[in-house]
């Protein structure tokens, strides 16, 4: 009886704040005090769908530079994730520390200083200096996960495609990858997740030239309008979730909630 | 376990230093450049240093006059606040949630992922969810109008943009939860069921349980998440901004307002902020590696 | 040590369950008696219920149909943690972030046993179980089988009135096995608590028990000292699996067995159909005929290092003797295979004989 009220407590209290941002996304006129629209209204999905609308950009723009952050992130790190998982070295520790503290410290705190030198040599305001700050989170995140399958990956497996006669990069396609392939999916998820994300370093460095959702997002709601802003934060909020359901339906069963550990 | 590609590394090819720095090359460069080198800048142009332009000389300035700004002390003093009120109630929910739904037999798929949907939500959309939920006209005050508990907006608290920080608070209580539920979850999936069946043979009824076997085997996950809940909390900026009002904001608010700062003059003590605030979160984690990790770890 | 309480007998009657996803219930109207202060081995093959039956025992699963008694009263509605029981897993299950002597301890601990008396009983009972001064140690610090001896040495400190073991040994070394057994029967007996091993080995059932309770198909099929296995097989089944390799169906009549081997003289045995079990080792090579002796053909001997086993092939029966390996066998030779009355047994048909009287 009362395992039913808490759970009952628990649902209620993680689904509520969905409730608003459903409801304003489809709003027209909603003055206070009423508890539900005057209104409904088409606007929102009419500015998604609308051709050269701002929203639409900037879902291009969030979806290049998700693409290119992850392919980057997971190119530089999972073969870190394997130097890691897969020997132990001296000095070991260290560079663990180093490749996984951007995890934890602020990346802001970190990256302000940088921001004079996008500048100076014609990094900021591009896609292409926006990439290279998201590495920053993201990397990290790719080397845990990697590094952690690398550790129960058998090298065995890659010697025996060699004797074989396989050759190094046939291992790797062949033997390699399809092993790593559910880490692989956890951690372009994590990657992608970070990137989609991101605002702050996405206004520092792009400097409001590249515009991503999260930033259409902000630009809204400090702006008032909330219906744009809520039925952009629902644009932002659908790919995660897909990605999570799409990706835990093909992971064994204790990965699932994992996935759903983007950037904090 | 797997055999260690130490014991079997082939005759040609690349010595093994050489495989190993190839292979870390790539990673270590770019956290090299852009984390410890964007570090080291923001150290130096808190001390002064202006890149690209001359007249400048070293000096601490910035940090006295950090300290002495009265933006700046209230600020810590919310940032503090609020992120040590979020990580205790994350930490406390967090734990609860798990406990719950550890115990629960029935669609327990189903409960774990609807406990689990915050979590990819981007905060930036959390943010706006508190904000359409507890601003003064949000819905959470037309309820209470509809309750007749109050009759205009000004009569329901300020949570948003308030000198206390509620709306930073449950925004970050209501995504960190799920993040410390869903790590002690898998905690106690990991055996602590057959302990506490060996507990029951040895007469211990369910508080004690509790008390003695459970909440220590997950009290290294719980550590774990609390750091790292309190050194995201510490650092994040999208939340306060667009939750937290202009006085106090958050350091991390202050430190971006005073870099954007038309005044240059300005910048080396927003410079002396953030390295304040990494320099603080790491020193949180190195304390935490060296005391806690490793009493908790001695359970192991 | 402290003197126990008087040990209580354990009695299962009718005990059944069935797993939510499983078609066939995993105990099966199990019923069994345990005489107090005995050490009872629960034996049979993996996934037959033994478990199951202990978990039953131990409150820790609730039979739906059935009744568990300690001594003269039921102890079905109690939860494990009030039982007077203590259970061994197959895993010694200690506790992590606990010393040895926490770990020990931890059952007086929730009793609110004072520290003194607690600290007292604690080093009392690590010596017992041969780890004097463990009480510092750390669980990770000790080997396989110190982790099992801790892990009795806990569940025996609580003075429980019904010990329960779940192969504890089972992930031990050969050598260690022995060890231990020896070790367990000793506390046991010093300490005289009733006890219920459950055991997939049958020589560790044979060599540990007062008595063997062996269990198929969800229940039991012969409970009685172990020699009774050996000598007195009371069904066919219970005969397999203790290794009797000869057995043959026909029908007992005027105190002779008439088989396909032909008539032969049989001792206390039920008239009617049945089943001759005799075992590898009590028949005999012989030269010449006699009462109790057939003719065949020697098809294999395989040499086992401290025996032959000879397969003889009479008619259509094959049978197996065990000689020395001294003896010389050639396969296809003559020979004749006596079997002496007074050591093999007839299992009469059981009702609903699973095995009919023209099939062994």
């Amino acid at each position: 009886m009362r395992r039913s009220v808490g759970v009952g407590v628990l649902v209620v209290g993680v689904l509520t704040p969905f409730v608003p941002l459903l409801v304003w996304a489809v709003s027209g006129r909603w003055r206070y005090p009423s508890l539900l629209p005057q209104e409904l209204s088409a606007r929102g999905a009419r500015l998604l769908a609308e051709p050269g609308s701002q929203v639409l950009s900037g879902l291009v723009t969030s979806l290049t530079v998700g693409a290119a952050v992850t392919v980057l992130a997971l190119a530089v790190g999972t073969p870190a994730g394997r130097a890691l998982g897969l020997y132990s070295f001296r000095g070991q520790r260290l560079v663990r520390f180093v490749l996984l503290a951007p995890a934890i410290v602020p990346g802001l705190a970190v990256l302000l200083g940088t921001q004079v030198f996008f500048l100076r040599y014609g990094l900021a305001d591009s896609v292409a200096g926006v990439v290279l700050v998201h590495l920053v989170p993201t990397v990290p995140y790719v080397t845990l996960v990697t590094a952690a399958a690398f550790a129960n990956f058998d090298v065995g497996y890659e010697q025996q495609a060699r004797l074989l006669g396989a050759r190094p990069l046939q291992v790797l396609r062949h033997v390699t990858l399809p092993a790593l392939r559910p880490a692989l999916m956890v951690a372009a998820s994590f990657a992608f997740l970070i990137s989609w994300s991101e605002y702050v370093l996405t206004v520092l460095i792009g400097g409001g030239a590249v515009q991503t959702l999260p930033l259409l997002l902000f630009a809204y709601a400090r702006g008032a309008d909330l219906t744009l802003a809520a039925a952009v934060a629902l644009l932002l909020v659908a790919p995660p979730l897909l990605l999570v359901a799409a990706v835990s339906r093909r992971l064994p069963r204790d990965h699932g909630p994992l996935v759903g550990l983007g950037r904090l | 376990m797997s055999s260690s590609a130490d014991a079997v590394q082939p005759r040609r090819g690349l010595a093994r230093p050489a495989r190993i720095g190839l292979l870390l090359a790539p990673a270590l460069s770019v956290v090299g450049v852009l984390f410890v080198g964007g570090f080291a800048l923001g150290v130096a142009q808190s001390l002064g240093y202006q890149p690209f332009l001359d007249g400048w000389r070293w000096s601490t300035d910035a940090y006295t006059t950090a300290w002495q700004d009265p933006a700046v002390r209230a600020s810590v003093g919310l940032t503090l606040r609020v992120s040590l009120l979020s990580t205790v109630g994350a930490t406390v929910l967090g734990v609860a949630a798990a406990l719950l739904i550890h115990r629960t037999r029935r669609a327990r798929r189903l409960l774990t992922a609807v406990f689990a949907s915050p979590l990819p939500v981007p905060h930036v959309v959390g943010a706006l969810t508190m904000l359409l939920l507890l601003s003064q006209s949000g819905l959470l005050s037309r309820v209470t109008h509809a309750a007749g508990v109050t009759g205009t907006p000004a009569e329901f608290p300020a949570l948003t943009a308030d000198g206390f920080g509620v709306a930073i608070i449950a925004e970050y209580v209501w995504k960190e939860t799920p993040f410390v539920g869903v790590v002690v979850l898998a905690a106690l999936s990991a055996g602590v069921d057959e302990l506490e069946d060996a507990a029951r043979t040895l007469g211990a009824g369910g508080l004690q349980r509790l008390r003695h076997v459970v909440l220590p085997l997950i009290a290294p996950s719980v550590a774990a998440t609390s750091v790292l809940v309190f050194a995201f909390t510490f650092g994040s900026y999208e939340v306060p901004f667009l939750l937290g009002g202009p006085f106090p904001a958050a350091l991390p608010v202050v430190a971006l307002q005073y870099h954007q700062d038309v005044d240059l003059a300005a910048r080396p003590e927003a410079m002396a902020i953030s390295v304040v605030i990494a320099v603080l979160v790491a020193a949180l984690v190195v304390v935490y590696l060296a005391t806690v990790d490793r009493f908790v770890r001695r359970v192991r | 040590m402290t003197p126990a309480p008087a040990p209580e007998a354990v009695s299962l009657r009718g005990l059944c369950l069935t797993y939510p996803a499983a078609g066939d219930p995993a105990v099966d109207g199990l019923s069994l008696e345990l005489a107090p202060g005995t050490l009872t081995a629960l034996l049979g093959p993996s996934g037959c219920g033994k478990s199951t039956t202990l978990q039953l025992v131990a409150g820790l699963l609730t039979p739906q149909e059935g009744d568990v008694r300690f001594g003269d009263r039921s102890v079905l509605g109690t939860p494990p943690e009030r039982r007077p029981v203590a259970m061994v897993f197959q895993r010694p299950l200690l506790f992590p972030h606990l010393s040895v002597g926490d770990n020990v301890g931890f059952g007086l601990r929730m009793r609110r046993v004072p520290r003194h008396e607690r600290r007292r009983r604690v080093e009392d009972m690590l010596d017992l179980v041969q780890l004097p001064g463990f009480g510092d140690r750390r669980a990770h610090e000790l080997s396989g089988g110190q982790e099992q001896r801790v892990a009795l040495a806990r569940a025996m400190v609580t003075d429980p009135r019904v010990l329960l073991l779940d192969e504890p040994f089972s992930q031990l070394d050969a050598g260690l096995r022995g060890q231990m057994r020896d070790l367990l029967r000793h506390v046991q007996r010093q300490v005289g608590v009733t006890t219920l091993f459950v055991t997939h080995d049958q020589l560790e059932a044979v060599e540990l028990a007062d008595s063997v309770a062996l269990m198929l198909g969800g229940r039991i099929e012969q409970h009685g000292p172990p020699r009774a296995f050996f000598e007195r097989p009371e069904t066919v089944a219970a005969a397999r699996f203790f290794g009797a390799a000869n057995i043959v169906a026909g029908r007992v009549s005027g105190g002779r067995f008439e088989c396909e081997l032909g008539e032969l003289a049989v001792v206390d045995a039920q008239e009617g159909p049945g089943h001759l079990v005799a075992r590898p080792e009590v028949l005999r090579l012989s030269e010449g005929a006699s009462r109790n002796t057939v003719q065949g053909t020697v098809t294999r001997a395989d040499y086992r290092g401290t025996s032959i086993a000879v397969i003889v092939t009479v008619g259509a029966v094959s049978l197996q003797v065990t000689v020395p390996p001294s003896v010389s066998v050639p396969v296809g030779a003559r020979v004749g295979v006596h079997i002496p009355a007074h050591a093999c047994t007839v299992v009469p048909a059981e009702p609903d004989d699973r095995y009919g009287p023209g099939r062994t």
